[in-house]
């Protein structure tokens, strides 16, 4: 079985060299692509060179959904078995890959999301209103898909060979993560979760601010009501 | 009634070219929060009339306005299919050289 495991980053560069190193470590069946959606400075590919490991930089800003249509294009030309998407911020345990995949064929499923179990925290009132904004998007999401996933913006996404096959002819735009889920029931794709625990951020903080979380909510709810045009139809 | 016909046409507009894929998702995502602030501006008398105080408008020319609102929405929703058009080739042809690029590659690490 030949597993690729899809990195997008932007500006996280200090735990990319370690994080490929130890997924290579998971086994030989394990490969990376490592994808630099226009860093500034580029990232640092000195020592990422070798027969599983690959490595693709953006010349400019294009989006994490560009980054996913390059990921699936390679996984599809390459003949992956899965296509498994982490982020390179350190906050997915190298270690819970393994038990996700093996779920994942199992349960025979096409689509499985890495629902954390831990990611609504309440220490702040900012976190509280994340908190309760991503619960309704969550909500709403299952209610317009028809699917019960207790997380739809997780960074941890693997797909089946059946999964790339489909959903490498779409396009995706800058939230890739519910769009992959919409497309998946679209295209009747089985799709499941399985509850992991997601990593304290060690280096770097999160991109998103207030605006740009107001802009990705604005991004969901589109998402949601093209979904349901599209079901309409 | 008559001042619901401007925002609904180009809410459907907006929505059929966004469902048809023509209009990107962050540009209709503007645009409809934009249409509906003039739904609810215009079918709310109260805000309307806050509204024009605060321009100091003394006679909404309501028709003028949403003629000129029109036209230009009209305008940017073309200017917003081009530029969506322009993202996607673009797009296109990064995914492209990227499987060039990955390809070439893939076959120098196996030699």
């Amino acid at each position: 079985m030949k597993i690729l495991v899809f990195i997008p980053t932007f500006n996280d560069r200090l735990l990319i060299p370690s994080l490929v190193e130890s997924v290579l470590a998971l086994g030989d069946q394990f490969h990376t692509l490592v994808i630099d959606d226009g860093s500034d400075p580029a990232i640092e590919t000195d020592g990422m060179s070798g027969s599983r490991q690959q490595y693709f930089r953006c010349p400019y800003n294009v989006g994490l959904g560009v980054t996913m249509n390059i990921a699936l294009d390679y996984a599809h030309n390459s003949q992956f078995d899965i296509l498994l998407r982490i982020d390179a911020d350190g906050q997915h345990a190298v270690e819970s890959l393994l038990p996700i995949i093996e779920s994942m064929v199992a349960r025979g499923a096409d689509v499985m999301v890495g629902a954390r179990s831990n990611s609504l925290s309440f220490y702040s009132p900012r976190s509280i209103i994340a908190a309760v904004l991503r619960r309704h998007m969550n909500a709403t999401a299952n209610w317009v898909s028809g699917l019960q996933l207790d997380e739809w913006h997780s960074g941890l996404i693997v797909l089946s060979r059946v999964a790339i096959e489909r959903l490498h002819l779409q396009k995706y735009e800058r939230y890739p993560e519910v769009e992959v889920l919409l497309r998946s029931v679209q295209l009747h794709l089985k799709v499941d979760q399985f509850s992991i625990t997601q990593n304290q951020r060690v280096h770097g903080r999160s991109t998103i601010t207030l605006s740009g979380g107001i802009h990705l909510a604005l991004r969901f709810y589109m998402l949601l009501l093209r979904h349901l045009l599209k079901r309409r139809a | 009634m008559v001042q619901l016909i401007f925002p609904i046409v180009m809410g459907i507009i907006v929505l059929v070219l966004f469902r048809s894929g023509r209009l990107s998702l962050d540009l209709s995502g503007v645009l409809i929060a934009a249409l509906v602030a003039i739904l609810v501006v215009t079918t709310n008398d109260s805000i309307l009339n806050a509204l024009s105080d605060l321009l100091s408008i003394v006679y909404p020319p309501l028709a003028i306005v949403g003629v000129a609102i029109g036209l230009l929405l009209g305008i940017v929703i073309v200017l917003a299919v081009m530029i969506s058009d322009a993202r996607r080739r673009q797009t296109a042809l990064l995914r492209r050289i990227a499987k060039v690029e990955l390809n070439q590659s893939a076959k120098k690490n196996k030699t």
